[in-house]
């Protein structure tokens, strides 16, 4: 298929993400699949180089499928200077990509140009909402594309915060003018770990803004859940995700499984699952 | 909300807790020591806020340790997973990650094996790194596109002779003083106390490159090798063909060619003035 304009650029209902244990699957049998998630930095290649064998991949099944590309490196909460060098790699992907949405987590990632390679969230005060917000909005700017910003899992909060987590997404869409990407597990994982309602998470987040969903499972240590990506999507998160498609409508959903990952068929069922769900909610609202 | 008397100031609470998450010592025993810190985390019982930041200690170790891992798996095969965790807590804590990708987390691993005590132990060990470090990068680099060899036919003997080669950027020359090819093959086999150590040193020479689906290496004899290194230098055809070691003979040559261009390693002939690629 010719690169450019007859690419398809939309990429609505229960997506999947593209991992290196489906590709030859994929590529093979072009299975059903409205679109595929794929991580930005795996795509990238080394310090130097471009994307080798993973990119080749992940063009050829762009050739057939919408793709959303989902950083987690951005590190849009860091108090270090934006990473220019990783912003012009990504920029040059987005080009060869024309992926339809391009998200990063709220959260920061490094410091001291070191990289933790985790999703470490920020106090949710004035501060940060400023920094942030100016991060977001030079981040559009230099890469010419609208982004998603993702809450994150947490594990702990700051005691100077002054806001909710919602409030503080939420203000920050709004000065970014960007959109969000509402994890509904996330929203769970750490409802369950701070003690808030989740259903107070859902209704302080702008509609409007709210371009994509994920869904995953976390791991339980004795009622202290971990963001672990490597079971189904839980019940009390169907639930959620059910409030979610209530509040938000039909919004593109993402089945994220990174750890043990099942069989691509099992993957399938997870998403017809969220599509039942959503369908039940719209069935009801009509 | 809690309250805090003096909220630290965000670039402080960033690099404060980024030295306890990534303590060797682990990120409780780092909180312990670091009060300040740990008074700026909400107290929410029944977990303690120690607990709750060695969440984000112990998945940072666990994180780096399984990206190092799949890169080196021959490596880790040798030393086994107590030796291996070792080794890597020693590696992060001399070059911590400061890439956005994790692929460039064992960059230096290699060279660091070399200088370890674990070398004394086991002196094949960085030529095994080098190898994987070299596969990897060969799976991450672009190819070029594929030469059709029917296009040679249509140079001209001149032609031909000024003609320069040009390799597969993914194409990679080691000389490793061990013969660790076996042991990179061997890596996701079960491990096996018979076929984990190489014995006495031997000079292997061996090409690394990718094709169209996954990684290739190949062992040539040091002929081959060293025709291969003029070639990549840019050397032209006819001065390489006319330049060989007395014991290589034509036909010789004429095969390694043919093979060099049936594995996708030659991907243009460019002679003066034309240029000749898929």
């Amino acid at each position: 298929m010719a690169r450019g304009a007859s690419l398809v650029t939309t990429a609505d209902g229960v997506g999947l993400g593209l991992r290196p244990v489906h590709y030859e699957h994929v590529l093979n049998s072009r299975p059903v699949v409205p679109w595929f998630e794929a991580i930005s930095e795996n795509y990238m290649g080394l310090r130097a180089g471009a994307g080798g064998r993973p990119l080749e991949v992940l063009l050829k099944v762009r050739a057939d499928y919408p793709v959303s590309l989902h950083g987690v490196s951005m590190n849009l909460g860091s108090t270090d200077p934006l990473n220019r060098a990783y912003l012009a790699r990504l920029k040059d992907l987005i080009a060869k990509v024309e992926p339809a949405r391009i998200s990063d987590h709220l959260c920061w990632t490094g410091v001291g140009g070191r990289n933790t390679h985790d999703l470490l969230p920020l106090p949710y005060d004035e501060a940060s909402v400023d920094h942030v917000a100016a991060r977001v909005r030079q981040t559009q700017d230099l890469l010419g594309r609208r982004l998603l910003i993702e809450n994150v899992s947490s594990y702990v909060t700051y005691a100077h915060s002054t806001m909710p987590e919602w409030e503080f997404l939420a203000e920050i869409a709004k000065r970014a003018d960007c959109d969000i990407l509402l994890d509904i597990n996330n929203i769970h994982v750490s409802a369950t770990n701070h003690g808030f309602d989740a259903r107070d998470y859902l209704a302080g987040i702008p509609a409007a803004r709210v371009r994509e969903m994920h869904l995953a499972g976390y791991s339980s240590h004795d009622g202290f859940l971990i963001d672990t990506h490597d079971h189904p999507v839980s019940d009390p998160v169907w639930d959620l995700y059910a409030q979610a498609v209530r509040r938000f409508g039909p919004t593109p959903t993402l089945i994220e499984w990174d750890e043990n990952i099942p069989p691509f068929d099992r993957l399938r069922a997870e998403a017809s699952r969220a599509e039942e769900v959503r369908d039940a909610v719209i069935a009801t609202a009509a | 909300m809690q309250s805090s008397p003096r909220p630290p100031k965000l670039k402080l609470l960033q690099d404060s807790l980024y030295r306890v998450l990534t303590d060797s010592r682990g990120a409780r025993a780092a909180a312990r020591a670091q009060p300040a810190v740990v008074s700026w985390i909400s107290d929410a019982p029944p977990i303690d806020r120690e607990t709750r930041l060695s969440v984000y200690g112990d998945a940072y170790f666990l994180r780096l340790l399984e990206a190092l891992t799949s890169d080196h798996l021959a490596v880790r095969r040798t030393l086994g997973e107590r030796d291996f965790r070792t080794l890597a807590a020693e590696y992060f804590a001399r070059h911590p990650p400061a890439s956005p990708s994790l692929a460039n987390l064992g960059e230096h691993f290699p060279a660091f094996i070399a200088a370890h005590r674990l070398s004394g132990r086991w002196p094949f060990l960085s030529d095994l790194a080098y190898l994987e470090r070299a596969a990897l990068t060969a799976l991450l680099t672009d190819r070029l596109a594929a030469l059709d060899p029917a296009t040679l036919t249509g140079l001209t003997p001149d032609a031909w002779g000024r003609s320069r080669l040009v390799f597969d950027p993914t194409l990679q020359l080691q000389a490793p003083g061990w013969p660790v090819e076996r042991l990179w093959r061997a890596r996701e086999e079960p491990l096996d106390a018979r076929n984990r150590s190489l014995r006495r040193p031997r000079v292997q020479r061996l090409i690394i490159w990718r094709d169209e689906v996954w990684v290739r290496v190949r062992e040539v004899s040091s002929a081959e090798a060293t025709l291969l290194k003029r070639a990549l230098d840019g050397v032209r055809m006819a001065e390489l063909l006319a330049r060989q070691d007395a014991s290589t003979r034509p036909k010789e040559v004429r095969q390694w060619f043919a093979l060099w261009v049936k594995d996708g390693l030659v991907k243009q002939v460019v002679a003066p003035g034309t240029s000749i690629q898929a």
